[in-house]
């Protein structure tokens, strides 16, 4: 079936762009004003397509992220990816929820399986995973292209505009079985992947050529240059699947010495820079490779020069 | 089997308050750890005991029965329950209603906390949960590993991106009788899946999507027709 | 409960006697004896031996010495024995010992009142030497009674108790008296599984250190006899009674609990559950205080202790309960030991007792090496005097 496109996402990704998509990450507080800025200022950029609206990230409940998405994309003007976990809903309230995305003018919207409530704030609360990540993009997937809900029911009125993304963590070791995974997720209707932060270079190639063998859905490869050591070092502890070069991890231990701050910063960014440009260029050479996830939230100084670089010749 | 976990005695004692005549009826069925006649015998000990501490004085009498949950054999009380005026259940909750639907208007009440149907692992002695009777068997498309009982989010498309080198993302502490809490990371049951259809060749059933599942199978309470 | 007394030896070995014969080395099931070439001498590890005595029982020169059982105390058994008209002897192993009116069958003699009974952790340990001067005395008849030979705690000692005992038959023989004075009839106590009482929970399958009892369909449990050592621990664990093991089923213990329990009216009371394989002084000769009434309950392994036992032992009047363990290297049961078990075992009954009007401090556990002596005494001094503190039982 042909993939249509609802969002200027999905039409730069169908036109062959290599495009970049920003975080966004909504609080525990019912203000928002903050990540509209924040919106605005990857807006600014001029070069970010889009940006996730993250759903209730590691288990800790915050703002709705339908409410959240909708405000931002009206009052900053950026488009949004709406994310929408399965750990708090049921198939009907997913469907629901789906169906006033549409309304309220979302036209990208990312399934996730969602962090277990048990690794979050509150792990007293009942996990629901009526659905897992990949049939969600089914539903998605049949609300648009079979005007039909969660159990094969007629939906009336005006067509689901939504285009569905899944995501995948391709530092994952052994990664096969997420490549599996991945490609049953496509296989449901993914329209593109989105993938949880990666570091080498090696393993996220590795990943393009694995999920090729499957499918050919476009991937858009997470990256975050960190700030500090501490950034650095807290990605490599504590966040699954994520494995933070040892080059990189000794350089920025090395950053720490330098006692001026502005200083400090510069050698930073200067490295993030490099880093990252090297990384870009290098995945873009891959056919499924159609874009970059930045999840450099509240470190826009790097976000122009790391695409600039990249797009260069 | 049907494991079961015994309830704190204050517990029991608190629901025998009003009562000087017991009966504690173990069970010869599935629970696991076994609640034959010696955990009876031991209960109403310790319900005899017990009840000094507040200066009461039951007399607990102990028996067993073959299945407590099938109506026809649990008639075999018969004259134990003479001068009974409560009856303390060692069964699992299938067990204990249905002796306190048949003997009714006697009190019945819970000696145990039935946790889930199991296993024994015997080399750590530990009991493991393997099947919830989610009512829609997968295990023939799973190489016999239950990703509705052993995922803990009870996915169909697993792993979630929380599974690293074969573990889950989810932990839990688990008290001893001692206090002593230990954290257990959970082995990711996709992975397990994953590397057992792969080392029997069937990794064709692992690439296969599984669409969403029918929930009334699951959905309580359920009945089946038998005879 | 731990130990701080100074650790003293069971089984020693004195040089100057010794002729290095290397008979305790050969003899020695725990390769605890040892030959040292620098000093040529023979010595025995501390840490190795079981104090089975078997090498005592071996020594030509009289060189090794034994805290338990030495010839001149059995000797002196036999010698009261005699005065008091008996004149058959049995000696039999306390591991698998028989009915008394078994064991008069067995000698030849007509009742129990009539031999004199000595019961000893391994027959092996006794001298060749004893049974002549038994014989001397006036003994008429010798039973030995071990155990079978794959049957034997200590690996050897029936072997050698019985090769001791062949030897002995000619050797009489020459002598002049009946071969037949000397009969050797070992005896072996198993379990058996009473199929129409067994749920088939496998308990006993999981408990046994040995893996002789098994599931058969449709759930009966079924032993593999010539595995079973008779430690007893899976009755403690069987749910249905099902499991009868001569002397040490529940029954038996049970009524044993109810007759000790009748003379504790005035002072708090013991009881204690002590393993057969150590501790055989206090299981001879029982431990009397002024103060506090101690009485036993000789298990053949701390695995069998019984929750229910436990439980029952308050319900009875009694005021404390001491279970007695080997420490973990001296189990003859378990290669890990049993201690651990036991230990956690008698933890949980703690637990228990706390929420009833008993008090988990009303229950201890006491781990003793069999090869060190004096060990135990103080230990249960200070639980003695613990439940003199708490006074009886509100029960």
């Amino acid at each position: 079936m042909e993939t249509k496109a609802f969002s200027n996402l999905m039409k730069a990704i169908m036109d062959g762009k290599f495009v970049y998509t920003g975080e966004l990450e909504p609080h525990k507080t019912a203000d928002i004003t903050d990540v509209v800025e924040w919106a605005t200022t990857l807006k600014n950029t001029g070069k970010i397509v889009a940006a996730n609206v993250t759903d209730n990230p590691q288990s800790m409940a915050s703002i709705s992220s339908l409410a959240a998405s909708y405000v931002i994309q009206r009052d900053s003007g950026l488009e949004v990816v709406y994310q929408l976990r399965c750990s708090d809903r049921s198939r009907m309230a997913l469907f629901s929820d789906l169906l006033g995305a549409s309304m309220l003018g979302l036209r990208n919207v990312l399934s996730l399986t969602g962090d277990h409530p048990a690794t979050g704030d509150a792990p007293q609360s009942k996990p629901v995973f009526d659905l897992d990540s990949a049939q969600l993009v089914e539903l998605v997937h049949n609300m648009v292209y079979e005007k039909k809900d969660y159990a094969g029911n007629e939906i009336h009125g005006p067509d689901i505009q939504l285009n569905v993304g899944g995501v995948a963590n391709p530092g994952l070791d052994p990664v096969e079985p997420e490549v599996i995974k991945v490609a049953r997720k496509a296989h449901a209707g993914a329209d593109f992947i989105q993938t949880q932060v990666i570091f080498e270079v090696e393993a996220a190639l590795n990943f393009l050529d694995m999920l090729a063998e499957y499918t050919d859905v476009p991937v858009l490869m997470g990256i975050f240059p960190p700030r500090s050591y501490g950034q650095a070092s807290f990605f490599d502890k504590f966040v699954t699947g994520v494995t933070v070069p040892k080059d990189l991890l000794d350089t920025f231990k090395k950053f720490k010495e330098i006692e001026d701050k502005a200083k400090r910063k510069e050698k930073v960014d200067e490295y993030n820079i490099t880093y990252f440009v090297d990384f870009i260029k290098e995945i873009r050479k891959k056919k499924n490779s159609a874009g970059c996830h930045i999840m450099a939230v509240g470190y826009p100084d790097v976000i122009a020069p790391i695409i600039t670089g990249a797009e260069g010749k | 089997m049907i494991i079961v976990e015994q309830k704190p005695l204050e517990e029991i004692l608190g629901y025998l308050k009003p009562y000087k005549k017991v009966l504690v009826v173990g069970c010869d069925g599935c629970t696991q750890p076994p609640r034959s006649l010696r955990e009876a015998k031991s209960m109403a000990m310790q319900v005899e005991m017990g009840s000094k501490l507040e200066k009461k004085d039951i007399t607990a009498k102990a028996t067993t029965l073959v299945k407590q949950c099938c109506k026809d054999s649990v008639a075999g009380l018969g004259e134990m329950l003479e001068g009974v005026e409560a009856i303390v259940s060692m069964a699992c909750g299938a067990g204990v209603q249905t002796l306190a639907e048949a003997f009714h208007p006697l009190p019945v009440f819970p000696a145990q906390n039935t946790m889930f149907i199991g296993s024994a692992e015997h080399n750590q002695g530990d009991l493991v949960e393997k099947c919830q009777a989610c009512g829609d068997c997968l295990l023939g498309y799973t190489g016999g590993i239950c990703p509705v009982a052993l995922c803990a989010k009870g996915l169909m498309n697993g792993p979630c991106g929380g599974c690293y080198q074969g573990k889950c993302e989810v932990t839990k502490e688990v008290t001893d009788d001692q206090g002593n809490v230990t954290t257990i990371q959970n082995d990711c049951a996709w992975f397990m899946i994953y590397e057992r259809l792969r080392d029997q060749g069937r990794l064709d059933l692992f690439k296969t999507y599984r669409p969403m599942r029918d929930a009334r199978v699951s959905s309580s309470p359920r009945s089946i027709k038998w005879a | 409960m731990e130990s701080s007394s100074i650790m003293e030896q069971a089984v020693k070995i004195d040089s100057t006697y010794c002729g290095e014969c290397i008979n305790c080395i050969t003899v020695c099931p725990f390769e605890a004896v040892t030959l040292n070439k620098d000093k040529n001498q023979v010595e025995i590890d501390p840490e190795k031996c079981q104090a089975c005595g078997i090498c005592y029982g071996s020594c030509p020169s009289g060189a090794i010495s034994s805290a338990y059982y030495d010839i001149r105390a059995l000797l002196e058994q036999v010698k009261n024995g005699l005065e008091s008209g008996r004149s058959a002897l049995a000696v039999t192993c306390r591991g698998s010992a028989p009915e008394p009116e078994e064991l008069a069958e067995i000698a030849g003699v007509g009742s129990p009142d009539d031999l004199i009974n000595i019961l000893l952790p391994c027959v092996g340990r006794v001298p060749g030497e004893f049974y002549l001067k038994a014989i001397s005395e006036g003994v008429q008849k010798i039973a030995v009674v071990p155990c079978g030979t794959d049957y034997c705690r200590f690996g050897k000692g029936s072997i050698v108790a019985i090769a001791k005992a062949l030897m002995l038959k000619n050797l009489i023989n020459q002598f002049g008296y009946d071969r037949n004075a000397i009969i050797i009839q070992p005896n072996e106590i198993k379990i058996d599984i009473n199929p129409y009482k067994c749920i088939g929970c496998g308990n006993c399958e999981y408990v046994c250190p040995k893996d002789a009892p098994y599931l058969v369909s449709p759930g009966v449990a079924e032993v593999h006899d010539e595995k079973c050592m008779g430690c007893g621990r899976c009755i403690s664990v069987c749910p249905a009674f099902a499991i009868n093991l001569k002397g040490s089923d529940y029954k038996s213990i049970s009524n044993l609990i109810g007759t000790l329990s009748g003379s504790t009216a005035d002072k708090p009371s013991l009881l204690v559950f002590c393993c057969s394989w150590c501790e055989y002084d206090a299981l001879d000769a029982p431990i009397t205080y002024e103060d506090v009434d101690v009485k036993f309950i000789a298990l053949p392994c701390s695995g069998r202790v019984d929750e229910l036992h436990v439980l029952e032992a308050y319900q009875r009047g009694f005021d404390g309960v001491l279970v007695v363990s080997c420490k973990d290297s001296s189990c003859r049961f378990a290669e890990d030991g049993t201690a651990a078990e036991t230990k956690d075992k008698v933890r949980k009954i703690k637990k228990k007792l706390d929420s009833m009007a008993v008090g988990g401090e009303r229950l201890d556990i006491c781990l003793t090496y069999p090869n060190y002596i004096r060990q135990f005494e103080p230990q249960l001094r200070v639980f003695a005097d613990g439940i003199k503190k708490l006074g009886k039982t509100q029960l």
